[in-house]
């Protein structure tokens, strides 16, 4: 592990991966401030520029933006009272009111703090899980690998709020997405329509394209007007004193570990961590009245979250393949199109990429922690902009970037295509990331899935010859019970008010 | 009002739904029809995980469906109960009413998607930087900004950043 990271340093230390991480966490600061421009957008719209760097490069920029937007979604939380990212929206409750008391220096001070630490804790947490798990993952049969991706797309579509049919239904649509093309064992074509472009299956880019990019625009166009404008003329942050921190240790305690443990169950994302995060440290207060009228622990608790989340989030995604949130899937889906298979070999086979990454998101902390502090003025004017000038810009640099997939225009229609469907659901509470993950994980299910029953003769009970296997079993049994019945309770809930 | 809108809501959650269900069952009568032209297939072949995954869909659109039809009927049955059925023509009237009072943004809406499609078209034959600054300077105008001057600055220094990133670094064939 040790000699990992040192390895990990010294590549990520080179000048021009340096200068890609700085870049990119400067650029993910003001991503991340600008309402509307989440980071999986931000990631997604910028992928196609990274086609010519090497695999470690061009996540150097990717994961710099990552970690920028984190922190850039509070700044205009604080300042504006519009938060940039939706984790952003749970600072917005003591943030604002202690920007309105004067104080959004230190409101601003506390955040980025608490990004570092938690940023820093989410970290050593994940360089301490990710080579055991990953090692743990190494010993696993084709059959082990199917189970652990259904698992996961299970856990995803379930743990998205609103509808868990909803949810359900947007991972077998991924699922059949990812169906199209040729069946790699047969070589058979499914639903191609005779289109040669279709041949190789649904592009992995137009597709992220599409849900992530096409798709937000096209939902954010109705609050284009919406504009942050800062109490605060000259914005500074004045960082709080050590004695300041070590007080509140309790809240920036909080935020970590609710942070790290619900950023890791995948697709939970930092944003619901937030709001528990912040919950519970308001419950277990002795003055919870407070909490909401401006108060530093309202401030820490959430940034620590949505930080440390970022350190929880990467260990399914570099172990398991399984994103924690819509940011790592993207991740994932950069890491096949600069040719690098990731899931539970990816450790073995690019233990550079894995250290990389792990290095590069520490790095990422301290590079926030400056540009955060030199910069703020300049952001604020950034923020205070008009949307209507960003979001052309964005367009051409989707359109483009889908057109660079191939140098053909199919991409370009995919992806637009893509974006009106994404948006359509989303309006209906169908939550894109589940799409997105079926097309992901579709075809490594159904790959293993199919060489294990071929490599046992066809017997069934392959998938539950072993211990691991049949833990699977159960948890994927249990898992489909439990929601099965609250979804069936929802419905029956539902019926009964219809009818009052 | 509040009656309206979530029948409003319904109907778009009805016809959503019966979009998915359809879906399911194209994609189940291709894939089967499919097989058919395989002879000696085995137990687990290239049909089995779409069969899987179209009867998934179709069962649980099947179940959002019914659940939106039932909820649709009980407010039929709120309004009968509750004062005269409303027509067609004042449902129409309705929508037209509502398409009036967000034309603003239908038109950026569709305005997007059709400029977009159409500068997808054109990329490629038309000089790169020339085809963007005329597709912000386009797009800005669409999303409401009217000063002459800052759309025509920005959209030339935009697009010659683009050119720039594109073009000269990354060289794709769109000059």
């Amino acid at each position: 592990m040790v000699t990992g990271l040192l390895h990990g340093f010294a590549d990520v230390g080179q000048p021009l991966n340096i200068l890609l991480l700085f870049l990119g966490t400067g650029l993910g600061l003001i991503v991340g401030g600008l309402p509307g421009l989440s980071s999986p957008m931000a990631i997604v719209v910028l992928l196609p520029i990274t086609y010519s760097m090497n695999t470690l490069s061009a996540m150097m920029v990717l994961i710099g933006i990552y970690m920028g937007t984190k922190l850039g979604g509070s700044f205009t939380a604080i300042l504006m009272r519009i938060p940039g990212t939706p984790a952003g929206a749970c600072t917005m409750l003591d943030g604002y009111p202690m920007m309105r008391k004067g104080e959004g220096s230190a409101a601003l001070g506390y955040s980025t703090i608490a990004a570092v630490v938690g940023g820093v804790i989410g970290w050593i947490f994940a360089v301490v899980f990710v080579p055991v798990i990953a090692y743990v993952a190494q010993q696993t049969s084709n059959a082990d690998i199917a189970l652990i991706g259904l698992a996961g797309l299970i856990i995803v579509a379930s743990m998205m709020p609103g509808s868990t049919i909803k949810g359900w239904i947007g991972a077998l649509l991924g699922l059949l997405l990812g169906t199209v093309g040729l069946d790699p064992i047969s070589g058979v074509d499914r639903y191609t329509f005779g289109s040669i472009n279709l041949m190789s299956g649904i592009p992995f880019l137009p597709a992220l394209i599409g849900f992530f990019g096409f798709t937000v625009i096209l939902s954010d166009i109705a609050s284009l007007e919406v504009r942050g404008e800062s109490l605060f003329g000259d914005a500074t942050i004045r960082l709080p004193g050590f004695a300041d921190v070590i007080k509140r240790w309790s809240s920036l305690a909080i935020g970590v570990v609710y942070g790290i443990a619900i950023g890791a169950v995948p697709g939970v994302g930092a944003t619901t961590s937030t709001w528990i995060a912040y919950g519970y440290a308001k419950k277990r207060s002795k003055t919870p009245e407070l909490y909401g009228t401006g108060i530093p622990e309202g401030v820490l608790v959430p940034e620590a979250a949505a930080a440390a989340g970022i350190g929880g989030a990467l260990i399914p995604m570099l172990t398991l393949g399984i994103p924690g949130d819509g940011s790592t899937a993207i991740l994932l889906g950069a890491l096949i199109l600069h040719n690098v298979q990731p899931g539970v070999m990816l450790m073995q086979n690019n233990p550079g990429i894995v250290y990389g990454i792990l290095t590069a998101v520490v790095i990422s902390v301290f590079f926030m922690f400056v540009i955060a502090r030199l910069m703020i003025r300049w952001f604020v004017r950034v923020f205070s902009q008009d949307r209507a000038w960003i979001f052309p810009i964005i367009i051409v640099l989707a359109t483009v970037g889908a057109f660079a997939n191939t140098n053909t225009i199919f991409p370009v229609y995919l992806a637009i295509g893509f974006g009106v469907l994404g948006y359509i659901l989303e309006t209906r509470g169908y939550p894109v990331i589940t799409i997105v993950l079926g097309i992901i994980l579709g075809p490594i299910i159904e790959q293993n899935f199919r060489i294990a029953l071929a490599l046992s003769n066809y017997n069934w009970l392959t998938f539950v010859g072993r211990w691991p296997e049949r833990i699977m079993v159960i948890v994927i049994i249990a898992l489909i019970i439990n929601e099965a019945r609250s979804a069936f309770n929802t419905l029956k809930s539902t019926a009964a008010n219809a009818k009052v | 009002m509040v009656v309206r809108r979530m029948s409003s809501d319904r109907i778009k959650d009805l016809i959503l739904e019966l979009a998915l269900l359809g879906v399911g069952i194209f994609a189940l009568l291709y894939i089967v029809n499919q097989a058919s032209g395989h002879e000696h297939l085995r137990a687990v072949n290239f049909t089995t995980f779409p069969i899987m995954i179209s009867a998934g869909i179709i069962l649980l659109s099947g179940i959002k469906l019914s659940q939106t039809v039932r909820q649709l009927l009980i407010d039929g049955h709120r309004k009968s109960e509750s004062g005269p059925r409303v027509s067609l023509f004042k449902l129409v009237q309705s929508i037209v009413y509502a398409l009036r009072k967000n034309l603003a943004l239908v038109t950026r809406f569709i305005g997007t998607v059709v400029l977009t499609s159409i500068y997808a078209v054109v990329l490629g034959s038309v000089n790169f930087f020339v085809l963007t600054a005329i597709f912000l300077l386009v797009m800005f105008w669409l999303y409401g900004l009217r000063s002459i001057r800052w759309t025509i600055i920005i959209a030339l220094i935009a697009a010659g950043g683009l050119y720039g990133i594109f073009v000269s670094f990354l060289h794709l064939p769109i000059s």
